[in-house]
């Protein structure tokens, strides 16, 4: 029986290994085997993967698997700080700033687009593999939406909140038993307003802050004027960032405001790191991220106590302890206290690539002359590096920098 | 059945006649030209002689083995797990510079390390590459981070090597021919013992990204190393006979 078993088992793998079939790419041309004098070179069409619609509105199905450009004001604007650091590197390499239209993508636009924004805001949340490219698809909704003139409140890396060495963590100002993170809070102030640059002309706010005895903002103080103060005055920043967030939620219903909350990373926010990385205070106590004013007051922007929103998390491996990894699906990796608290929510896998979109990587790798390698270049070649790198993008990404 | 005990007994006559050939070799010192194939035995091999090599390429893998083939009935050696079947991932001028650069058997480390340097590489070449607008400009880019390390390499190969002789109670450095061997283990050597020389706080990969860029253009420490060893040999050129 087990000589059997096994040869079943080895002709699976070499069948997957060394795979007959030619890599089917996308092809211009639909109709190419209705005639048979005038075949298309097979190679040719299988290079495809570029789209020439440029606007992710009007991405559709049809556009999977295909790369598309960004405007460079874009990348710098509202893109700046949420592209992974390798992935600006190579985009700044091509010159060009290309990125792939992903099935997942598509759904999630598609929902947010058709959302009635008078009920309590809707929860999204993308979950998938490490490398699967869960922020690439943040950055492809938040591009659509800031296009619509939406407002963008986005967490580029919620890990940075909870973790840090010779970080400076400070008592709260507002409330005792509750921490401060002055740098991180005057960071995100600064991401915020680049991010919604002309947008935030509007927004004043509706009751009066006292931060000490001389300093205080009136009623209809510009939001602006308050980023300002807490990037000046970085004491006070974790709590300039929970007034946005407060006047943001009660203003956007009277003032039409649409708002995109983008967390990435979000179980950050109800896991507790262990005693080495955790963020401790002067007392060495070791902080929960609940106590974390900042997280505090996100923690608020996900709850669907306010309307004319939409918010977008991921979950990531990542964030959690090193024994805590074992699976990548929202309920180990947010716990029961954090299912709890975003539930319900609608979980959107972000799938590892199909063979088109390896290929068309692959393509788009080569145009660039990414893929030196003259092995690389062929199908045979292709048909390796999809292999050992397993479909994930990161994965491929990774096996083909040295090639 | 009868037909494979004859084989056995023949393959283990082989197996006698290549024993008699290796104690042979082993005791005289004139090199042995006719070798068989599975005759090739490396003195501090682990394998006894009798393990045969396995099949690494793809195509012959596929194919079923001849009835009388050796392979058949003796025990085969575990294939190197850095010999990769692939052109994609296996060079051996690659592998023996991670070799050499390699400390306290931490190949994974160095391996990472040679993947960011191919990177390093071709970010640099091939930014420039998108940069130029003429074809001209973009023909003498050189993009290809394996012919940019090989040729950085054989910049840095000395002809001439010095050799300490003793001879009447003193001794002399004599100039000699490097041997082809010789020559990629030295160029290597100085490659990386120039990185090593650099400050610690840059990652190895950044030095030697721009300690390979410098001997591809003919410069840097590696290719001077290469030109003072080469002054010593021709100011001791007088030596030369002691050889």
């Amino acid at each position: 029986m087990e000589p059997v078993v096994l040869r079943n088992i080895v002709s699976r793998t070499l069948s997957f290994k060394f795979k007959k079939s030619p890599l089917q790419g996308f092809s211009k041309c639909k109709a190419r085997c209705l005639s048979t004098s005038a075949q298309p070179q097979p190679e040719k069409i299988n290079n495809v993967c570029r789209t020439h619609e440029n606007d992710p509105r009007n991405h559709t199905l049809d556009h999977v698997g295909l790369y598309y450009t960004i405007p460079v004001e874009e990348i710098n604007g509202v893109l700046k700080n949420c592209v992974h650091p390798w992935h600006l590197r190579l985009m700044n390499t091509f010159n060009e700033y290309g990125m792939m239209v992903r099935k997942p993508a598509v759904e999630l636009n598609g929902y947010i687009q058709n959302v009635n924004l008078n009920h309590p805001i809707p929860r999204f949340v993308l979950y998938g593999r490490t490398g699967a490219g869960k922020a690439s698809i943040l950055l492809h909704t938040m591009q659509r939406f800031h296009r619509d003139g939406w407002l963008i409140l986005s967490v580029p890396w919620a890990g940075r909140w909870v973790r840090g060495w010779y970080k400076e963590v400070s008592e709260s100002t507002y409330k005792a038993g509750r921490y401060d993170l002055p740098t991180d809070g005057a960071e995100w102030l600064a991401h915020f307003k680049h991010q919604n640059e002309g947008k935030l002309a509007n927004l004043k706010t509706t009751s009066e802050y006292i931060w000490t005895k001389r300093e205080n903002a009136a009623v209809g103080t510009p939001i602006e004027e308050i980023i300002n103060f807490g990037q000046t005055r970085i004491k006070f920043s974790s709590d300039c960032v929970g007034v946005i967030l407060k006047e943001i939620r009660n203003q956007a219903q009277t003032l039409g405001l649409k708002v995109l909350v983008v967390v990435n990373a979000v179980n950050a926010f109800y896991t507790q790191w262990n005693q080495l990385n955790a963020l401790k205070n002067s007392g060495k106590k070791k902080l929960h991220p609940s106590e974390i004013s900042l997280i505090h007051n996100f923690k608020k922007m996900l709850t669907p106590t306010w309307t004319n929103g939409v918010a977008v998390c991921t979950v990531e491996e990542a964030c959690n302890n090193l024994n805590e990894r074992e699976n990548y699906t929202p309920l180990y990796l947010l716990k029961q206290e954090g299912f709890e608290a975003l539930d319900p929510f609608v979980p959107i896998l972000v799938p590892e690539y199909t063979e088109k979109e390896a290929l068309s990587t692959i393509n788009y790798y080569i145009e660039h002359n990414w893929i030196q390698n003259a092995h690389g270049r062929t199908e045979e070649g292709k048909k390796e590096i999809i292999f050992v790198s397993n479909n994930n993008p990161f994965k491929l990404y990774q096996v083909c920098t040295s090639l | 059945m009868a037909t494979s005990l004859s084989s056995v007994q023949k393959a283990s006559k082989i197996i006698l006649f290549a024993r008699q050939l290796f104690y042979l070799k082993s005791c005289s010192h004139t090199a042995f030209k006719l070798q068989p194939c599975f005759f090739q035995v490396s003195p501090m091999s682990q394998y006894s002689p009798i393990f045969l090599d396995p099949i690494i390429d793809k195509d012959e893998l596929k194919k079923e083995l001849p009835e009388n083939d050796l392979r058949r009935h003796r025990p085969l050696k575990a294939p190197n797990t850095d010999c990769s079947i692939s052109p994609l991932f296996y060079d051996p001028t690659v592998q023996k510079f991670t070799n050499i650069m390699m400390k306290s058997g931490n190949k994974e480390r160095v391996r990472l390390i040679m993947r960011k340097l191919f990177e390093n590489l071709k970010h640099m070449q091939i930014a420039r590459w998108n940069q130029a607008t003429t074809l001209e400009e973009k023909s003498a880019i050189e993009c290809d981070p394996l012919v940019l390390f090989k040729t950085a390499i054989d910049n840095c190969k000395p002809l001439l090597l010095t050799q300490r002789i003793v001879k009447g109670g003193i001794a002399y450095r004599v100039p000699v021919c490097a041997r082809p061997k010789e020559q990629t283990f030295r160029a290597m050597k100085w490659i990386l013992e120039s990185c090593r020389d650099k400050e610690r706080r840059i990652p190895m990969e950044d030095k030697l990204t721009l300690e390979l860029m410098d001997a591809y253009n003919h410069q840097g420490k590696a290719m001077r190393k290469k030109q003072e060893v080469h002054k010593i040999c021709e100011s001791n050129r007088a030596y030369a006979h002691l050889r």
